[in-house]
């Protein structure tokens, strides 16, 4: 622990040392006295915990002290003990940012007691939440948490980089189950705003009428039921990231009365006429199309830009080659330590077997696979037996998608057949009439 | 004992209350040896130069080491010099309230260097 740094400014050399020794009953205080300002100020580098400054220097006056402690670090606490009661200097003291001000009688050292004592609880609570507040945002310093080697992966981390360096809007797309929420987790604990709350809300989880209360708050009496005020997800989350998941789902008149307050930047709680400042970061995330969503005239097109942002798009898994491999085993290990079983491996046969599947419902469902695959192996290695695909019988979807090239189906139809084949590649290319080794070239290549 | 005590200028109980031991209570009683005759001097010549401002100053500096080392006899005598400005309206009360306060730190200072052996 840092010790805890007490500055005494004080021109009158009795006084100060009293104040020293009286503040060093605490061993846990360390203590430095000054008799002039300049002295003081010459020191300041050192970063005391707190200052206790006598308003009166010979060179200096208190309030010239104290501005220039608040330029080199506001955190700083400073008590000012003043000889003399002056009320409108005292309050001025107190606007420029002075923590208390007391006038020396024989109580000051009782009260610079108490004053410190506050002060240095605070300190240790505010070190406290900052060291669970960092060990949360280790846990999502991206590279550890969402993992992947792909150049798609590479991709979405340095978009993750340029939105925590900003306050934009991000927009995050994605197939369900592909990372969207990690995403937005990794994007607020590892951006300035760590230190405040992260406040989610999957819009289509809450029910249509009471989305809004949910988001802006209600004041008491504001319907029947509203006993007390109640304080929506943008206050809640403050200075923090709102994330707004599924946006896609909010229905048409929420959407505008979402839009006036991301414009305004300034809300009223239902029933109430209070304005109330919005400052959240804001992120959204839907698994649909909003594009598309904005030509079927399901979104607003305003709402639309307003959101966008910067948009982070999440590939399926499918289409993140070897990743899917490396996420396997990932999720394997995550979960042998979870239960503290031995770690265990994936067998070649198994791995082909995982790079064969769509995985409709992405990383979630890998997880979920790799789950089960662990539990139903018997050794320390996962078999190809072990692994069952989630969805065996897959809808001809390829046939339903958007446009894509011979090549683009070509690989469809093939996934689509090792699927229902259970990745029997022999049987596959006979029901295809292609060679096996066209498929195993396009396995290598993770062209599957 | 006792009967000394209350005979004293000054009283030394809150200090060590503070200080908690002997070495402690040397030091302190040593630095107001020290400082308030020099403060007291600046005060004096102060005065000699119609300087009131500053010598108000001098008293406000004083002000705390007397009332720690509980020269209660000056409590009210230093403060009066302190708020010159404001209570003392000539100067011939402000010569003689200087002139005792003088005289009893002296007495004050003479006493603690021959308590403390100094
Ligand atoms: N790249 C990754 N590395 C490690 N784990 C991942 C990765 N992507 C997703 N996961 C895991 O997969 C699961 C689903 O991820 P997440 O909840 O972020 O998906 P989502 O896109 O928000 O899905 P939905 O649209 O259904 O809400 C989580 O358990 C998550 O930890
Ligand atoms: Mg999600």
């Amino acid at each position: 622990m840092n010790p805890f740094k007490v500055f005494v400014v004080e021109d009158d050399p009795f006084y100060g040392e009293m104040l020293k020794y009286h503040i060093s009953l605490n061993p846990d205080y360390v203590v430095e006295k000054f008799e002039t300002g300049k002295d003081f100020l010459h020191n300041l580098y050192k970063n005391p915990s707190v200052i206790s400054l006598d308003y009166s220097l010979p060179d200096m006056s208190g309030l010239e002290v104290l501005k220039k402690v608040k330029e080199f670090n506001p955190e700083i606490p400073v008590i000012i003990v003043s000889g003399q009661e002056d009320v409108s200097t005292a309050v001025i003291l107190l606007k420029e940012g002075a923590y208390d001000y007391f006038v020396k009688d024989d109580d000051t050292k009782d009260r610079i007691w108490n004053a410190l004592k506050n002060i240095r609880e605070k300190v240790e609570l505010e070190k406290e939440i900052d060291v669970l507040k960092e060990e949360i945002g280790k846990k999502y310093k991206f590279g550890n948490i969402i993992k992947g080697n792909s150049p798609e992966i590479k991709n979405i981390f340095s978009l993750i980089d340029k939105a925590i360096g900003t306050n934009i809007t991000v927009s995050i797309a994605g197939e369900t189950g592909t990372g969207k929420d990690l995403v937005a987790k990794a994007i607020h604990y590892n951006s300035p705003r760590a230190k405040y709350p992260y406040v989610a809300i999957n819009v289509s989880a809450i029910p249509k009428d009471l989305i809004e209360s949910e988001l802006f708050g209600s004041e008491k009496g504001a319907y029947t039921g509203a006993f007390t005020r109640k304080l929506g997800k943008f206050e809640e989350a403050g200075k923090g990231t709102l994330f707004l998941d599924e946006i896609g789902e909010m229905e048409m008149n929420m959407q505008a009365k979402l839009l006036r307050v991301l414009q305004e930047r300034e809300l009223t709680r239902i029933g109430g006429h209070q304005l109330v400042k919005v400052e959240a970061r804001i992120l959204v995330a839907t698994n649909r199309n909003l594009a598309e969503e904005v030509q079927k005239g399901n979104f607003r097109q305003d709402l639309y830009y307003r959101l966008l942002g910067l948009p982070i798009y999440l590939p399926p898994l499918r289409d993140r080659g070897n990743d899917i491999l490396l996420l396997a085993k990932h999720f394997v290990d995550e979960f042998c330590d979870e239960n503290g079983i031995p770690k265990k491996t994936i067998s070649q046969h198994a791995q082909e077997k995982l790079l064969g599947y769509s995985y409709p419902g992405n990383a979630r469902e890998l997880k979920a696979m790799m789950e089960l695959a662990t539990v139903m192996s018997n050794g320390t290695v996962i078999e190809e037996t072990n692994i069952s695909y989630s969805s065996p019988n897959r809808s001809n979807d390829f046939m339903l998608d958007a446009e894509d090239t011979l090549v683009g189906y070509n690989r469809k139809i093939i996934r689509y057949y090792l699927d229902k084949y259970d990745k029997n590649i022999i049987n596959v290319a006979k029901k295809l009439d292609i060679g096996k080794s066209t498929i195993y070239r396009m396995m290598k290549n993770n062209e599957l | 004992m006792k009967k000394m005590k209350t005979q004293k200028l000054y009283d030394l109980s809150q200090l060590i209350e503070i200080v908690g031991d002997e070495e402690g209570l040397l030091k302190m009683v040593t630095i107001f040896i020290e400082s308030t005759p020099r403060t007291l001097d600046e005060l004096n010549e102060n005065f000699r130069n119609k300087n009131f401002e500053m010598v108000a100053q001098n008293a406000h500096k004083m002000k705390a080491s007397i009332d720690m080392m509980r020269v209660v006899s000056l409590h009210d005598m230093i403060r009066k010099i302190d708020k010159l400005d404001k209570v003392i309206e000539n100067q011939a009360e402000l010569k003689d309230i200087i002139s005792i306060v003088n005289t009893k730190l002296t007495q004050v200072f003479a006493e603690l260097k021959k308590e403390f052996a100094l």
